[in-house]
């Protein structure tokens, strides 16, 4: 191998070291983690250059390392799974279905021990981090990133309440994750003995598609088939399984003992519901009668793997699409018929198609405007109707429904309304290359714009192929910038973090999530395997989930998190004229957290200035390629870039549905 | 209709909105029943709730209705201007402020000659205009002629630009949008 092409599995192109040297002599990298010694040497990359300068000049202070890892990860990798065999517990009995289903992850922390203990000796992937509530975002984004459902875990008590928030934000998202808690023993109930009793299905009831007390390990089996059943058909959502002591422990001896012990085949169905002919019909009509139709794509084409079935209908009929959902790049963001960025157009649509639109938008909420009319295509019969009149409402599934359309329908032509759309995304680029030519002027911090602009430079017109790096769209203010740039090429190449909920400090763990599920290459990450991911977020987000760049050190994921740090929250904007509240909205100034990451194992470059951002990404981009370590980009900005009186063009707002939306 | 009409009183029947009478001579009473037509058609597919129609003693149409953000609206027909007006559309906006300045440079763009016909405020027809008055911004729509037709396209567009305007001030004057409408700044 050359020494300086460093091909990754997986890779459509290589990335070379060359093509991602950073080209400023002024980083201001605060650990070593190129040390001259070490990875140079190793690699025998350039000597000259102004790589080599900025490490030497950091070579200065002390060099970098990987904090140790204990030699038992190394053990952990070599032991074999076990193979479950009576007399086994409750617990193993559960994780012995889990495995069966392809349960492709567990994230958790300690805790709720007998049954993911059990799921760990089985085989199943788990990896621990600091919080539950970050474990529960990492197994959203990892289920979001690759179609797979995964589990999270929390000990009784208050591991089961630090779940919540992922919860919450999962039912949001409609990713169906598999969350588990442990409880106590049945006889404790209502008794306060020891600490950590508390009933949980009432906690949850309004947040899961499916919940369950299980007390009895008998019907453990039996049980797993119902989550399974709920996660893995018809509109995907969450499932609670609170596991009582009894239901962990009990041991089971014989076959008799497992009560409806059915394979997977025989107790779910890989049946879809089929569109009825009708609606096909009265589809296909109100779509010929239009001048300018579009179809919304949403998080159900995603889950139902019918991007080349969207792709063959909207070719065939013309029909322009626009994304939105908690991921992107089911169609591609450069085809031709691709709406997504050209938010300025949606409003002249006259017949819309909603297709896996499972979070639903009130009227006005979309871009479209009130002459515009209605079909909605869903798994769900019950939900169609609701917020938006519908003229067509066709029960199916989205592969199911798209492929007898493409089938169905005669091919249409809209050039002239493809030209609109066209003559929009341009105009939507114009204004953002305006806008970054404006922030540009900005030099005493970095505006978000520069962020926006020059990340998608370096991620869509540099070396790497465009279709390549999963982002984790996440942040206040920033990602109001940074959408409007980011781009999606494949399905889910972008994870949207803040999706429906708006969950703020979700970002570190979905990190962890959709980290491990490109580092690992599954579902529709495989054939991306091994490459950097990037995750944007807020300094308030960091502020909730900043531990866990300890988790992403310590399973080698080669992640980098780009902070938007302005000191502030992103509610500060709003309170700027109220003296005695404008401090509940602000942190200390500049803080490092770089040094923060360095602390925790991983890599850490502090940015002050617009000139510095790009060599930092490609520095740190080069890390994760090399040494497969995350890095944190600290960016200091300045709250005051959201005034647009005094920075114009301040604080922004979105469109929907589209690149910039994150609400439906 | 002369008094009252309601979208209520439509969905017995739902396919029986009326249309604008184009066929017969210009009256005042024409210019009223078209833009009521267009109005209450909206009404008939749920997207305005509780449609109401009235006639002022000067022969000025008032229109009410509940649309955007669960907001109500009232437009207004004066047929003696040839104008149609979304009264007090956006509250708290200063005259000559920047987002009142921002808002007419929106509203000029929209008569560009590059905006596809079918959004186009075609100055030949109409013009559009941001009244600022007591902090209340009013979206007025003048028009050239005052046939039945022209009220017609008229109500129609003046409904679309509305729909514009807020899409414009969702993406440049969130916080606007938050604070005045109660959307939740998240």
């Amino acid at each position: 191998m050359n020494a300086n092409d460093y091909t990754k599995t997986g890779v459509n192109k290589s990335v070379r070291v060359d093509d991602l040297e950073p080209k400023s002599e002024n980083l201001q990298s605060r650990r070593t983690f190129l040390s001259a010694s070490g990875l140079l040497a190793a690699t025998g990359a350039v000597a000259t250059g102004a790589l080599s300068q900025a490490v030497s000049a950091a070579s200065k202070e002390k060099a970098g390392q990987p904090l140790p890892l204990p030699a038992d990860f190394a053990t952990a990798a070599q032991a074999p799974p076990e193979v479950p065999k009576l007399p086994m517990t409750g617990a193993t009995l559960f994780a012995r279905a889990c495995k069966a289903e392809g349960l492709a992850a567990l994230f958790c922390c300690p805790g709720n021990y007998t049954v993911t203990h059990a799921m760990a000796k089985i085989g199943i992937p788990v990896y621990t981090g600091r919080d539950e509530r970050s474990m529960s975002h990492a197994a959203d984004a990892f289920t979001r990133a690759t179609g797979e459902v995964s589990a999270t875990s929390g000990t009784e008590g208050p591991g089961f309440t630090n779940l919540i928030s992922g919860l919450a934000n999962a039912k949001a998202a409609r990713t169906p994750v598999l969350f588990i808690a442990s409880n106590k023993s049945v006889r404790e109930e209502d008794a306060e003995v020891a600490i950590q009793l508390m009933e949980q299905e009432s906690v949850t009831s309004h947040m899961v598609k499916w919940q369950k007390r299980l007390v009895n390990a008998h019907r453990n089996h039996e049980y797993a088939a119902y989550a399974f059943r709920q996660l893995k058909t018809g509109v995907p959502s969450p499932v609670h399984l609170n596991f009582t002591a009894e239901a962990g422990d009990e041991k089971l001896k014989t076959p008799g003992d497992i009560a409806y012990n059915f394979d997977k085949c025989l107790y779910r169905t890989e049946a879809k519901p089929n569109p009825s002919p009708a609606h096909v019909v009265k589809s296909i009509a109100l779509l010929r009668q239009a001048a300018r139709p579009i179809i919304v794509s949403s998080t159900g084409v995603f889950y139902s793997k019918a991007w080349d079935a969207l792709r063959q209908f909207a070719e065939k009929t013309q029909i322009p699409v626009v994304e939105s959902g908690a991921m992107r790049g089911q169609f591609p963001d450069d085809h031709p018929l691709s709406a997504t960025c050209s938010p300025d157009a949606l409003a002249s649509a006259d017949v819309v198609m909603l297709i896996g639109q499972y979070c639903m938008p009130s009227i006005g909420e979309y871009a479209f405007g009130p002459d515009a009319r209605y079909i909605r295509i869903d798994p769900a019969a019950e939900d169609i109707g609701r917020n938006l009149p519908i003229e067509v409402g066709m029960v199916s599934d989205e592969k199911a429904a798209l492929e007898v359309l493409a089938q169905d329908a005669p091919a249409m032509r809209h050039d002239a309304w493809v030209a609109e759309i066209m003559a929009a995304r341009k105009k939507f680029e114009d204004e953002n290359d305006a806008m970054y030519r404006q922030v540009l002027a900005y030099k005493d911090a970095v505006h978000p714009g520069v962020i926006a602009k020059e990340l998608a430079e370096f991620l869509y017109r540099g070396n790497i192929p465009k279709e390549q790096t999963l982002i984790g769209s996440g942040g206040f203010g920033v990602a109001r910038y940074t959408r409007r740039w980011l781009r999606a090429y494949r399905p889910a190449q972008i994870v949207n973090g803040q999706y429906q909920f708006g969950t703020v400090g979700a970002d570190v763990g979905y990190a962890v999530g959709a980290g491990i599920a490109v580092k690992e290459g599954h579902g529709v990450q495989a054939a991306y395997k091994g490459h950097p991911t990037i995750t944007i977020m807020g300094d308030a987000a960091f502020g909730y989930s900043g531990m866990e760049t300890e988790t992403l050190a310590k399973l080698r994921i080669p992640a980098i998190i780009i902070v938007y740090n302005n000191n502030a929250w992103g509610t500060w904007y709003l309170q700027a004229d109220e003296p005695r509240v404008v401090p509940m909205h602000l942190f200390q100034e500049n803080i490092r957290y770089d040094k923060m990451a360095e602390a925790l194992g991983a890599n850490g470059i502090y940015v002050t200035k617009p000139e510095e951002f790009t060599p930092a990404l490609q520095k740190a981009y080069k890390t994760a390629v090399e040494t497969s370590m995350p890095t944190v980009i600290n960016v200091q900005g300045k709250k005051e870039y959201w005034q647009r009186e005094k920075f114009p063009p301040g604080f922004l707002g979105k469109v929907e549905p589209g690149v910039t939306s994150y609400y439906h | 209709m002369d008094k009252q009409s309601s979208a209520a009183a439509q969905s017995a029947r739902p396919h029986a909105a009326r249309r604008p009478r184009l066929d017969q001579n210009t009256s005042s009473a024409d210019g009223l029943h078209a833009v009521d037509a267009v109005l209450n058609s909206y009404a008939c597919r749920s997207v305005f709730q509780d449609y109401r129609m009235k006639r002022r003693k000067n022969g000025t149409g008032e229109y009410n209705f509940g649309w955007l953000y669960g907001q109500p609206f009232t437009l207004t027909c004066d047929l003696r201007h040839k104008r149609l007006s979304l009264i007090d559309l956006l509250p708290g906006v200063q005259r000559d402020s920047l987002m009142h300045k921002q808002i007419k440079t929106f509203l000029k763009g929209r008569a560009g000659a590059g905006v596809p016909e079918h959004r186009r405020v075609d100055p030949r027809r109409m013009r559009a205009l941001a009244r600022a008055r007591d902090g209340l911004v009013s979206l007025e729509l003048t028009l050239a002629e005052a046939d039945c037709e022209a009220y017609a396209i008229g109500a129609r567009k003046i409904i679309n630009l509305a729909h514009e305007l807020f899409l414009f001030m969702n993406e440049y004057w969130a916080d606007y949008m938050w604070q005045t409408f109660r959307l939740g700044m998240e």
